[in-house]
């Protein structure tokens, strides 16, 4: 008996599975392609999708709300394939999988967090984890290039920064009772410099993002238009004729992929580290 | 050099200046702002260098500093760039 399931060869084993798996990735898409092409129709001086029977902007759904669900739903499965992994595993043993990232991750952030604002902001450490990896996850998400970072559309930045906003009172009053607020008109003279401060943080903390990634994007858009037209008329030269799989040997230059390095990923990167430095420091300077 | 005058001015009186005009040279002005987060941060990485030059295992702390000082004042540059999109688009 042990002989035969040794000898067993692997490959028709796994061959069945991964055609499954292929296959149903390939109807999904075909499924959510159908149900777009039914529900909504294109719209192409403006690249949006309008939902049949409507003419008001409320019902449409422009790129950034389309990477914004791409996201939603890819972190969606990505945490519950967590979760079911650490349901699994035994929580005194060792950490091994995917499970030792995610605790590295989430023991991080709660020293972070409770380094900059004491114990009793202990609470604050699932937000700032949270908005790491959504705003590292939404400003990276250039590199994949069919649709824009979400973050470069100030609606999305401002929600964050009103998120933002709405901590900080939530864990002044806290702490502070009413003194919170009485502590805007503490020096009378002061007051509206004090109520601009505090009304003008989130529109900063929002701004800073949006431009960094606005900016990037521009840059790239520029990059990638700029020498796919030096390569449709290098071809013409060649042939004779424009075609649009240029676009796609654009990275060949050297030029795109190291823009993408900077403008992408570091840029993202820091963008993400001084928002969360900026909401934890604030947060935690008015709860004391 | 009269003839590259007089035609000059006559493309000058024959020139329809629309509202657009004065935004997107309004656009041009407020990125005179850029000069500033230029200044500014490359004061900052001078100091950061010469702080690695004082203490060089202090390496990584001094780079996050620095990296994170220089995010922040790189807001003005910003606040520019957006009025100009601003000009440009919307007015």
């Amino acid at each position: 008996m042990n002989d035969v399931t040794i000898t067993r060869s692997k490959v028709p084993r796994l061959l069945l599975p991964i055609v499954l798996i292929i296959s149903g990735f390939f109807l999904v898409v075909v499924m959510i392609g159908v149900l777009v092409h039914l529900l909504f129709d294109y719209i192409e001086d403006e690249q949006v999708f309008q939902l049949k029977g409507t003419s008001s902007s409320l019902f449409r759904l422009t790129p950034h709300v389309i990477s914004i669900l791409i996201i939603t739903v890819a972190l969606l499965v990505l945490f519950k394939y967590i979760n079911i992994k650490i349901k699994k595993s035994d929580p005194l043993g060792k950490p091994k999988g995917i499970i030792l990232p995610v605790e590295i991750l989430v023991t991080t952030m709660e020293k972070f967090t409770v380094e900059l604002g004491g114990e009793r902001l202990k609470s604050l450490a699932p937000y700032v984890t949270y908005l790491a990896i959504y705003l590292f996850t939404a400003n990276t998400f250039g590199l994949l290039g069919f649709t824009p970072p979400p973050t470069s559309s100030l609606s999305v930045t401002f929600a964050f920064g009103f998120s933002t906003f709405v901590l900080i009172r939530y864990y002044g009053i806290k702490n502070n009772g009413m003194g919170h607020i009485t502590g805007l008109f503490s020096p009378p003279l002061l007051t509206p410099i004090n109520i601009i401060g505090e009304v003008a943080f989130p529109f900063t903390l929002s701004i800073r993002m949006f431009g960094n990634i606005l900016s990037g994007v521009i840059i790239m858009t520029l990059v990638y238009t700029g020498l796919t037209g030096l390569l449709n008329f290098l071809l013409s030269l060649v042939v004779g004729v424009k075609s649009p799989i240029m676009e796609l040997l654009t990275p060949l230059f050297v030029a795109p992929s190291l823009l993408h390095i900077y403008f992408d990923l570091f840029s993202g990167f820091i963008q993400t580290f001084v928002f969360i430095l900026l909401s934890s420091v604030f947060i935690s300077n008015s709860a004391n | 050099m009269l003839n590259f005058l007089t035609t000059l001015l006559q493309a000058a009186s024959n020139i329809n200046i629309t509202d657009k005009a004065f935004a997107y040279l309004g656009a041009g002005i407020a990125m005179i702002a850029g000069i500033g987060p230029a200044i500014g941060q490359g004061y900052a990485a001078g100091k950061g260098a010469e702080a690695v030059g004082k203490q060089p295992e202090a390496v990584g702390v001094i780079r996050s500093t620095m990296l994170v000082g220089q995010a922040v004042a790189e807001t003005t540059g910003l606040y520019s760039l957006v009025v100009a999109i601003i000009m440009i688009f919307v007015a």
